[in-house]
């Protein structure tokens, strides 16, 4: 190949990446940007300035006079929005990556993060401990009992996978059982209940980022970013296993234990942000197929894109749904559908490419 | 682009006396700012088999794909007797046109003999005749597949699914058949009896057998045509030996080659740079 | 393979044989229909209920308080749910299966168009605001036309959105989810802002019950079945044709994009009648296909009679457990709490790989 050429093919196949690259940049400024200006949206009026004070002023390690207007602000801006912030960052590319990583393992793209099961148990776990009124760790908010009943499909998915013939789409449909059988506990004991118990857990359920505090944070981003850096490292191989389970096996990777892998790292990231996040939908389903209508499927690029991308999208949604509502009247999970289903739409409908 | 739900169609029938004429007139084709097919001029009207070879990318599956409706070129037009394909419906055209393809799907996979019968839909619809099973098992004892008739198509290797989709196209009883790569996954001796059974249908039934064929030499042996495209358009259309020449397989592959004569049909010898002709 | 007479014999009896399963399901759904009549929290015996439909159908009033409110569950209540037990498992499971074969997806049922969404935001915005969108109309029937309508507009969006660009089966499905969202989104957030009641309300709705059905709502459900299974049954053949490619499809002169919007307006239609009477009842949509798929194959012309029969005792059934034990949980509750574990045990149990 002659010098000419080979610099013209760089220079395209540079353009792609950059492209990719880009994209991901712009994620990443963008939700610099919404941090900045998310921490002064709130309740409690703090001023512009008075808001990185007080960041400013903790950094450098000067503590305020107990209940002085200072020591208020910080209270506000450190242990309220701040943690909240962070909570919906690590919610948006832990749920994004799930998303783009189970439609990846299970070769469906309309599976997503709750497919197996995940959101179910978790609910079930939370109206176990409301309605009969137990906790194990009542310190930990029912966080405990969701993230513990959170991973039982999965583990009983993982284990019955032996018996279940290499088949993803058997792995789905038993996911959704479970899905329903679990949904169907948890109404169980919901109808029993009364008006007021059923409010409470219908209010969990809906999702919202502020039921947060810095060590339950501290765990969740632990998990999610060990489990954020697993998927990137097996990301390669996701590529190589869309050629089909027979030529990737040819290619030396053991597909079944790829696969349980991913699905058990998943599971985690996702158990621990809906133990104190709720449900919320939309970012594990949709978020995935936008990224890749911009930048196409390739899962090495994929992962990051999903995180930057995730995280920006949720911390802005979170700023509309606390700049709308300080009483948290507005469900995080709504204004993510309302302003994320128009805009994919809108780039389903402009985009020439068909991905699928 | 609107997609056509509720235009009015022209029909087209075509008696089976008759014979068919494929006109391609100032064909185009482009994936957005690539232009694939360039102003294409081609007419094909004898019962014959056809064979298209030429590198990969060139177009072949794309002008096959805007001959049967699947594409809708960017430029002029595809003429069947006259009539323009834009305007006769998919079930017209599937009556006349067949097609079998490289690959298919196969989410929730049906038997050998439902896939074939499919073929039979063009003509019969909803009732399913005894005459048509007749012709679907002829087809499969024809293609030597008529033991798996009762298979599931998940359970067949890749070589006996594409013996089903051909099936399934001769099953169609078309006038025009397109086919595109239908022996790229048999062995050496199915490759051969496939293409000679297709060489066969062409004569007995009248059909017009245009196939898209990677190995020049099975394309040589038995074609009684062979169109060669190069760079968007048709380089060289004729019978074999006019059409299979050292220069024009450097031209258009870029390889070079020797081509000699055996019982009357060209054959290919490859040769890379450092070998002598 | 000698004689093509006998290939041919062989293949009508393959065509024919799982009829006779089918046969049994019907049985079995009459029969659980038959038990399920006296069904309730009062101690009524089969006889009587019998005796009771007999006196019934031979216009003798009933004479006491004992008899009358006998009557009234009998004939009042239990056969209506059971009929609309039937009708409801019967469409669902149909368009679960038709939208399968088509969506070539597993995880395609009726719901995932958003139609379930919709009806409940019409439902919502009539309990928990007020509001109607045609007025003048007695309030339970304003709902339910409300519920209706709004049911119809996701699959409005993508009809509409199918006649700029050629809609991939997935771009279907994703379009119908994302405007799922949509209303989801609004559903939540008028939730959110009603008080304890209505929540509760909405949610028993949500979660689906025949038992609320009366004679009045019948008609309608049993015309919802009866017209999708004449649509989808009239189009079996090319829904095998699309299941197999599009490609294939377009060559054997089916036109997939049509097809598809064909029977997702026939489904979207069904559906929503019945997702206004019964609220959402999920998980027959989704199962009961797979089911089918698993004794009766893949071809619509024995999965959708199949689908529908399995759908409908399974639904049936669900609703006699509950009428036996509680007459007031949701059915769905118990769809998914008994089916679920026979699903599984079916899928694992199913050595071929199908899918």
């Amino acid at each position: 190949m002659d010098d000419s050429k080979f610099e013209q093919m760089k220079a395209e196949y540079n353009s792609h990446i950059f492209r990719k690259f880009g994209f991901i940049i712009l994620c990443i400024a963008f939700m610099i940007v919404m941090i900045a200006i998310s921490v002064n949206i709130g309740g409690y009026q703090i001023s512009f300035m008075e808001v990185y004070r007080t960041i400013f002023d903790h950094i450098l390690g000067v503590v305020p006079e107990e209940y002085s207007k200072e020591w208020y602000d910080y209270q506000i801006v450190w242990n309220n929005r701040l943690p909240r912030i962070l909570f919906a960052i690590l919610s948006g590319i832990g749920l994004a990556v799930s998303g783009a990583t189970m439609q990846s393992v299970m070769k469906n793209p309309l599976a997503e993060p709750y497919t197996t099961g995940v959101s179910s148990g978790a609910c079930f776990g939370v109206a176990i401990s409301m309605a009969l009124g137990v906790s194990l760790f009542p310190s930990l908010n029912m966080g405990a009992e969701a993230f513990i009943m959170a991973l039982i499909p999965v583990a009983i998915i993982i284990i019955m996978s032996p018996k279940l013939n290499n088949s993803v789409a058997t792995v789905i449909l038993i996911g959704t059982a479970l899905t329903y059988m679990f949904n169907a506990f948890s109404t169980f004991l919901l109808v029993t209940t009364d008006s007021e118990t059923l409010a409470a857990i219908y209010k969990w359920q809906v999702g919202s980022f502020s039921n947060i505090t810095w060590d339950r944070l501290a765990i969740i981003a632990i998990f999610v970013i060990a489990g954020t850096i697993i998927i990137e490292i097996l990301s390669h191989k996701l590529n190589i296993m869309t050629l089909g389970d027979n030529a990737a096996q040819s290619l030396g990777i053991n597909v079944r234990r790829i696969r349980i892998l991913c699905l058990l790292v998943m599971a985690i990231m996702v158990a621990c942000i809906v133990s104190y996040a709720g449900i919320i939908g939309f970012v594990g389903l949709i978020c995935p197929h936008m990224i890749r209508l911009i930048i196409g499927s390739d899962n090495r690029f994929l992962i990051p894109a999903a995180s930057a991308f995730g995280a920006a999208f949720l911390l802005f949604s979170d700023s509309c749904a606390k700049w709308l509502s300080s009483l948290d009247m507005v469900p995080v999970g709504a204004i993510c559908g309302l302003i994320g289903a128009p805009l994919f739409l809108f780039i389903l409908m402009h985009n020439r490419r068909n991905i699928w | 682009m609107q997609v056509d739900l509720l235009q009015k169609k022209t029909p087209l029938t075509i008696k089976e006396d008759e014979n068919v004429e494929l006109l391609l007139k100032d064909l185009c084709f482009s994936y957005g700012d690539i232009d694939v097919l360039k102003h294409i001029e081609m007419t094909l009207d004898e019962p014959k088999l056809i064979s298209i070879i030429g590198p990969n990318g060139v177009g072949k599956s794309t002008l096959i794909h805007c001959i049967n409706k699947i594409l809708s070129p960017t430029g002029g037009c595809v003429l069947i007797n006259g009539v323009d394909n834009k305007e006769v419906s998919y079930k017209d055209l599937a009556k006349i046109m067949g097609y079998v393809p490289y690959t298919t799907s196969n989410t929730f996979p049906i038997s050998v003999t439902d896939a074939v019968l499919m073929g039979r839909h063009p003509h019969s619809g909803r009732n399913i005749t005894d005459q048509d099973l007749r012709i679907v098992f002829e087809t499969l004892e024809l293609l030597e597949i008529d033991d798996l008739a009762n298979r599931s198509l998940n359970e067949l290797s890749a070589g006996q699914l594409q013996k089903v989709v051909l099936a399934k196209g001769i099953a169609q009883q078309p006038r025009i058949l397109l086919l595109d790569e239908p022996t790229s996954n048999l062995d050496i001796k199915h490759q051969m009896n496939v293409t000679k059974l297709l060489k066969s249908v062409s004569e007995e039934k009248q059909m017009m057998v245009i196939m898209i064929c990677h190995d020049l030499n099975i394309a040589a042996k038995y074609s009684d045509a062979v169109i060669i495209m190069h760079d968007g358009g048709i380089f060289a259309i004729g019978s074999p030996s006019e059409v299979i020449t050292p220069e024009n397989i450097e031209t258009v592959y870029g390889v070079k080659c020797k081509v000699i004569d055996d019982l009357g049909r060209p054959h290919i010898i490859l040769r890379d740079e450092t070998e002598t002709c | 393979m000698v004689n093509i007479n006998e290939s041919i014999a062989d293949y009508r009896r393959r065509e024919n044989a799982p009829k006779s399963y089918i046969g049994v399901v019907l049985l079995a759904i009459v029969l659980v229909f038959i038990l399920s009549l006296p069904a309730s929290e009062i101690d009524i015996n089969l006889f009587e209920a019998l005796r009771i439909i007999y006196d019934h159908i031979m216009g003798v009033e009933p004479s006491n308080y004992h008899d009358m409110i006998r009557h009234r569950i009998v004939v009042e209540q239990n056969i209506p749910r059971a009929i609309g037990a039937i009708c409801a498992g019967g469409v669902l499971s149909i368009g679960g299966a038709v939208l399968q074969n088509l969506i070539r997806n597993p995880l395609a049922d009726p719901y995932t168009l958003g139609i379930s969404s919709g009806a409940l935001f019409g439902m919502v915005i009539s309990l928990a605001l007020g509001i109607s969108i045609i007025p003048f109309i007695d309030q339970m029937d304003s709902r339910i036309l409300n519920a209706f309508l709004f049911a119809l507009i996701p699959t409005g969006i993508i009809v509409f959105l199918s006649s700029f660009k050629k809609v991939s089966p997935t771009m279907m499905i994703l379009i119908g989810i994302a405007v799922m969202y949509i209303f989801n989104a609004f559903n939540t957030i008028i939730k959110y802002t009603t008080d304890d009641e209505t929540i509760s309300q909405i949610y028993q709705w949500t979660v689906g019950s025949v038992s609320g059905l009366s004679w009045g709502s019948i008609p309608k459900l049993v015309f919802a079945l009866v017209m999708i299974y004449i649509a989808m049954y009239w189009i079996r053949n090319e829904i095998d044709i699309v299941a197999q490619g599009d490609h294939g499809a377009m060559t054997l002169g089916v036109n997939p994009y049509r097809l598809r919007i064909i029977a997702l307006v026939f489904v979207s239609l069904a559906t929503a009648i019945i997702v206004c009477y019964t609220g959402t009842i999920g998980f027959v949509g989704l199962v009961a296909p797979h089911i089918a798929r698993r004794y009766f194959g893949s071809k619509c012309r024995l999965l959708i009679p199949g689908s529908a029969v399995i759908g409908a005792l399974m639904v049936l059934l669900s609703d006699y457990i509950i009428r036996l034990i509680t007459p007031n949980l949701p059915v769905g509750v118990v769809l998914a709490l008994v089916c679920s574990p026979i699903f599984i045990v079916i899928l694992v149990r199913m050595k071929r790989n199908e899918w």
